[in-house]
């Protein structure tokens, strides 16, 4: 049946379906998806994509390594998507999930490719220019690099989700005050070295 | 986005700090999963929902059963051509056997009429002896018909016993004549004799019919063949009566012979009693 719009009924009905699925929140998309429906992955995956990919790529500092790390995480997703309960927020639990994958990959290969932070002095950018240029973004990106794993995990967590210290001591299994010691080390590490 | 919500001023330059850095961090390139890694995860989120039939979550279950009916199908297949060709041998064997049975008790059969034959020669003889040694005739035509009368109303026995029922007769007629000149007694008495008296008094007759012991012997396997012995011993001990009447120079046997003509047209007659 062709309407006077030129949709036919069934596009109208995914249109709202559609709509619908983008009202909803992660946790009711990962119900939905849990049950059978593949759609809700669908809209669950666009909106998690790219930070969870950020997340990885941030941490290992390598497209390779990320990629696997990216998929076997989102694997790891869907394998236990009938045993996800909605008792917390779906980022905290994707985030573990991604975490948890993250350890089991630096205890299978020890990191090698972090940098001494002694090194970032040497090539630190001019500390009057108040924007932040490309040399800037790159000692950011080596700054982070350069961070202890603990520090770098929990300060991407940070930047990259926006979870609250309670959540992010729920993803890494440490407690709050542990979580904000380590971001205070990290950022006052950053700080002193885009700033000074 | 990235304030973290606390009391203190410790927290407050914590958040500070926090949102310098994330300013800084949010002009770092967006790197972003490469497509084909994204749809490699999505096909494989799409598949592990896929609604599968119900027997193909079953699927080795499936394979495992066709298999199985598969084998059982065939082992059946063998199983009957293996069964076929056994059961038509066992067939042509149990004819086989059956015509070889047949054969044995037909050559049986005929041995026991020899034997009979010889043994009625024999008795003749014996007769003969002892009419020539007695003067007056031992046994009379009556007495020789009870004799036949009185084996043909005994139970069906095998050829060896008949035969030696009859020599017995005789014996006793003989020895009747030796001892008693009218030597009635003995030969009423044996002739009521029953079969089981005759079989335990094996020894004795062993020594006067020894040569017809094989015969005798053969009675169990001969019972088979009773159909074809019992009519001919009979008809024959009738025969051994008439010419022993003939032989004695008794008339009666005339008669008795045109009797047994009547009753047996087609038997064959002896020699004896065929001029």
């Amino acid at each position: 049946m062709v309407l006077v719009t030129g949709y036919t009924l069934g596009d109208l009905v995914r249109i709202g379906y559609a709509a619908l699925m983008r009202e909803m929140t992660d946790e009711k998309l990962m119900l939905r998806y849990a049950k059978g429906d593949a759609s809700a992955f669908d809209l669950l995956y666009a909106r998690h994509r790219t930070p969870l990919y950020r997340y990885f790529i941030r941490q290992v500092n390598n497209p390779a390594t990320a990629n696997d790390l990216y998929q076997g995480a989102w694997e790891k997703i869907i394998k236990g998507r009938e045993k996800y309960r909605p008792r917390a927020p779906f980022k905290v639990w994707m985030y573990r999930i991604a975490h948890n994958h993250l350890v089991d990959h630096y205890r299978r290969k020890r990191p090698v490719d972090s940098i001494d932070p002694d090194t970032l002095s040497d090539t630190r950018a001019d500390p009057s220019q108040d924007t932040i240029d490309g040399e800037q973004k790159e000692l950011l990106r080596a700054g982070i690099t350069a961070l202890p794993a603990e520090q770098r995990n929990t300060l991407l967590l940070q930047l990259e989700t926006g979870l609250k210290m309670e959540d992010i001591a729920k993803v890494t299994g440490v407690g709050r005050e542990t979580v904000k010691s380590r971001l205070r080390y990290a950022v006052n590490y950053l700080k002193r070295s885009l700033v000074e | 986005m990235n304030t973290i919500h606390n009391n203190g001023e410790n927290d407050n330059a914590l958040n500070d700090g926090l949102d310098k850095v994330g300013q800084a961090y949010g002009r770092l390139p967006h790197e972003e999963p490469p497509e084909l890694l994204d749809q490699a995860i999505l096909n494989s989120a799409h598949r592990a929902v896929e609604k599968k039939p119900h027997w193909m979550k079953f699927s080795w279950l499936h394979g495992l059963t066709t298999t199985a009916v598969f084998v059982l199908a065939l082992s059946l297949i063998f199983n009957q051509r293996e069964q076929v060709p056994d059961f038509d041998d066992r067939m042509r064997a149990s004819e086989s056997v059956g015509i070889e049975r047949e054969n044995a008790a037909r050559k049986q059969s005929r041995d026991i009429q020899g034997d009979l034959r010889m043994e009625l020669k024999e008795e003749n003889e014996a007769r003969q002896d002892v009419l020539k040694s007695a003067p007056v005739s031992a046994v009379s035509p009556g007495e020789a018909l009870e004799i036949a009368v009185g084996e043909q109303a005994m139970e069906p026995a095998s050829a060896g016993q008949r035969s030696r029922y009859a020599q017995d007769s005789l014996k006793a007629k003989k020895d009747g004549a030796d001892n008693d000149a009218s030597g009635h007694a003995p030969v009423l008495e044996e002739s009521v004799m029953d079969e089981a008296d005759l079989m335990a008094d094996t020894p004795e007759s062993e020594a006067i019919t020894g040569e017809l012991r094989p015969a005798a012997v053969a009675a169990p396997a001969a019972r088979e063949i009773d159909a074809f012995v019992e009519v001919d011993s009979e008809l024959d001990l009738k025969l051994l009566v008439i010419i022993s009447l003939k032989q004695s120079g008794d008339e009666a046997w005339i008669t008795e012979l045109e009797k047994f003509k009547q009753d047996y047209p087609d038997y064959p007659l002896p020699e004896a009693l065929s001029d």
